[in-house]
């Protein structure tokens, strides 16, 4: 499952960042590393970006970055 | 958000790392991760005025200052705020090589207590390549609000180096840091080698700092992320973020208008009462008359107009600007308006640089730096001054006061409410701009976009007003001022100075009149304009220097008798509403210009930064101007 799939509300592990480029790098700096629970928090008012919580931090991605990261959702 | 004596006084890295420094002194990096408040501990340490806001990315160049503890000179480096040490943008590349370069005797990471797991993982990163590193925990007080508490014994211990907990706002903890600053210098470590190959793998060091935290760091119900939350429903929500932000900038608005309108008066009052005892001053030292009128009908009277018109209502924008930047709201417009960024292929961190652009252009330019992507970031530097600056808005306010709504109450909340408008019709055309630009000039498609949205804090009110009004509303009209003066003296003397029976500024004008008139201006207000390119605050008064340059009126202060002064001059309702839009879309300021031709390093975008606006401010007026004869 991507993280551009989880919906509001909904909490999930991060299994990892596809990709070599700089944003990956990036994502994964920012604590989207395995093993580390993301919640998906909202979305802006226009649907895109969505703001998710990762160790304690708000960070908001847009759905073409938010495809890169691959997760596993806690049910 | 501002320009201010202290921005200048930072230093780049470049001059930062070339101090000569006694071998007495300690030199002291302050790194971490953004929006942890370095530059807070950084103004909190040394007594300096560092802008500091809640958001990622306030801090883009590294600043320097310094401090005497126990007779010790300590110089503190504030660099920005990078998340690892593979650096991602400029600023970071600033931030790492700083760090690498070990040129610093102790470092110094801090972090925030209540996202304590990400902050380690840089101060991991950064204690493999230097070896004197202390942890300083910010928000420590925060944190307590939060249910968090750190064992900063035990985290000391498994991390093998110094943890100072502080709070930089309630400056606790300050002095245990700067011993062990001291401590940290004299230890004597075998030296350590620092390359810059070190492979920092994000996923290992991750899983380091997650098993100091859950050992060190115990949280208990965390009341303020849900408080942050709720408020983020409100702010963010879909029916509600576009009302509040429309709401939070017109109540800003109104706030300027309705607090500024009697210290004006009051100003005017003042120094337009001293006016005349000046000039039988002057008289009286023996200066001769034209001289005395000079001075007096020129230079001063540009001044004070400046002072008692363009003071107040910057005084009480600047602050209650800084409050909005301090809450952490900026960052949720950026959020919220992001999609109409990415629609116009740009990048949603615009909205903070359009952000700060209100409170001055060249501020917003650098502030551009935050913007990864080349040519996202050279499109957010162009179109920065289709926002009025803090120097714009007291002539929109002039105006419309003077001839859209007259009298006080309600009516200033009409005027505040066209005054909205007119920032509406500038955000639209910064899309409108965006768009163009990156179909034509600058093409190419959206990047990667990735924003913190950071706790809301609750601003530090007064201390914010005492800033803003010493540090940076002084700063930008002393430049104002300094502007005026030789203006003032141009205006002066060309309507003075006869040629075949005209005045010279009658000749200038009427020369580029034609022009003006098809835009539904005159001569003379273009003449204001170009003389106001060093600061636009200067434009309104020249304006009514000239129109009043020969007659030596008295009791300019009211507002009124300036009104029929623009009437007599054959100003109509189109002239006031074009004077308007020529001053939201004309030529950057002279300091917005250097600052563009700094942050791009190209003469070719410069001229861009420059035509562009212009182009659009003379399509607007010839419009508006048209349809207004064809109509009356």
């Amino acid at each position: 499952m991507l993280l551009c799939d989880l919906l509001p509300g909904e909490t999930a592990i991060v299994k990892g960042v596809s990709g070599k480029t700089p944003l990956c790098r990036r994502l994964k700096d920012i604590g989207f590393t395995n093993g580390n629970t993301v919640t998906c928090i909202m979305n802006s008012p226009l649907g895109e970006p969505t703001a998710y919580c990762i160790l304690d931090t708000i960070i908001a991605l847009r759905q073409g970055d938010s495809n890169k990261i691959h997760i596993k959702k806690v049910i | 958000m501002g320009l201010t004596k202290n921005s200048h006084k930072s230093t780049l890295l470049q001059d930062a790392t070339g101090l000569k420094s006694n071998h007495r002194d300690i030199t002291v990096a302050l790194a971490g991760n953004p929006n942890v408040g370095k530059s807070t501990v950084f103004n909190a340490l040394t007594g300096m005025h560092q802008h500091t806001g809640n958001w990622s990315g306030k801090t883009v160049s590294t600043a320097k200052g310094s401090y005497i503890y126990l007779g010790r000179k300590i110089i503190l480096i504030d660099i920005p705020g990078t998340y690892s040490l593979n650096a991602n943008s400029a600023e970071e590349e600033v931030a790492r090589d700083f760090i690498l370069d070990g040129k610093a005797n102790v470092t110094v990471v801090v972090c925030d207590a209540a996202t304590l797991q990400r902050n380690i993982a840089l101060l991991l990163q950064i204690n493999q390549t230097n070896n004197k590193t202390i942890l300083c925990i910010n928000f420590i007080d925060e944190a307590k609000k939060r249910g968090i508490t750190v064992n900063t014994e035990k985290m000391s211990k498994m991390l093998g180096l110094p943890v100072v907990a502080v709070s930089g706002k309630k400056k606790l903890g300050l002095n245990t840091l700067s011993d062990e600053i001291i401590k940290m210098h004299a230890l004597i470590l075998p030296e350590q080698k620092t390359t810059k190959t070190v492979d920092f793998s994000a996923t290992q060091i991750n899983a380091r700092a997650k098993v100091i935290c859950d050992a060190c760091v115990t949280k208990g119900e965390n009341k303020g992320f849900l408080k942050d939350r709720k408020l983020d429903k409100i702010l963010t929500g879909k029916l509600t973020a576009a009302p509040t932000m429309l709401l939070l900038l017109a109540v800003t608005f109104w706030l300027t208008i309705s607090a500024a309108n009697y210290p004006s008066d009051i100003l005017a009052n003042i120094l337009f009462s001293f006016e005349k005892v000046l000039y039988n001053f002057l008289e009286k030292i023996g200066f001769h008359a034209n001289l005395c009128n000079l001075l007096t009908y020129g230079v001063y009277r540009v001044v004070a107009w400046i002072v008692s018109v363009m003071l107040p209502p910057m005084a009480i924008f600047f602050p209650l600007f800084s409050i909005l930047e301090d809450s952490g709201y900026l960052p949720r417009i950026a959020f919220n308006l992001d999609k109409c960024f990415k629609k116009c292929r740009a990048c949603g961190k615009q909205s903070l640089t359009m952000c700060m652009g209100f409170g001055c252009n060249a501020a917003g330019i650098i502030g551009c730096r935050i913007i990864d992507s080349k040519r996202e970031r050279l499109i957010a530097i162009l179109t920065n001054s289709l926002v009025p600056c803090n120097g714009r808005f007291p002539l929109l306010l002039g105006i419309i006061s003077m001839f859209f709504v007259v009298g006080e109450g309600l009516d200033t909340l009409k005027a505040a409410l066209i005054l909205t408008c007119f920032i509406l019709l500038s955000i639209l055309m910064t899309f409108i701009c965006s768009f163009l630009l990156s179909k034509t000039v600058l093409k190419g498609m959206p990047t990667s976009f990735i924003l913190e949205l950071p706790p809301y804090r609750k601003p530090q009110i007064f201390k914010t007003i005492i800033h803003s009004v010493f540090d940076r509303t002084l700063f930008v009209l002393g430049r104002a001022v300094i502007a005026a003066i030789p203006a003032g003296l141009i205006i002066w003397l060309s309507a003075n100075i006869f040629i075949n029976g005209q005045t010279l500024l009658s000749i200038c004008a009427s020369f580029l009149d034609p022009f003006g008139k098809i835009l539904g201006l005159d001569g003379v207000i273009l003449i204001a304009f170009i003389l106001g390119l060093p600061a636009n605050e200067i434009v309104l008064p020249l304006i009514f220097l000239a129109y009043s340059g020969g007659s030596l009126l008295t009791d300019i202060g009211d507002l009124t008798i300036i009104k029929n002064l623009f009437l007599e001059n054959g100003w109509s309702i189109i002239t006031a509403l074009n004077v308007m839009l020529f001053s939201l879309f004309h030529w950057p300021c002279a300091t917005s210009l250097l600052t563009i031709k700094k942050e791009t390093g190209s003469f070719k975008w410069t001229f861009v930064a420059f035509l562009m606006p212009t182009v659009i401010g003379i399509i607007l007026c010839f419009v508006t101007n048209l349809i207004y004869n064809l109509i009356i």
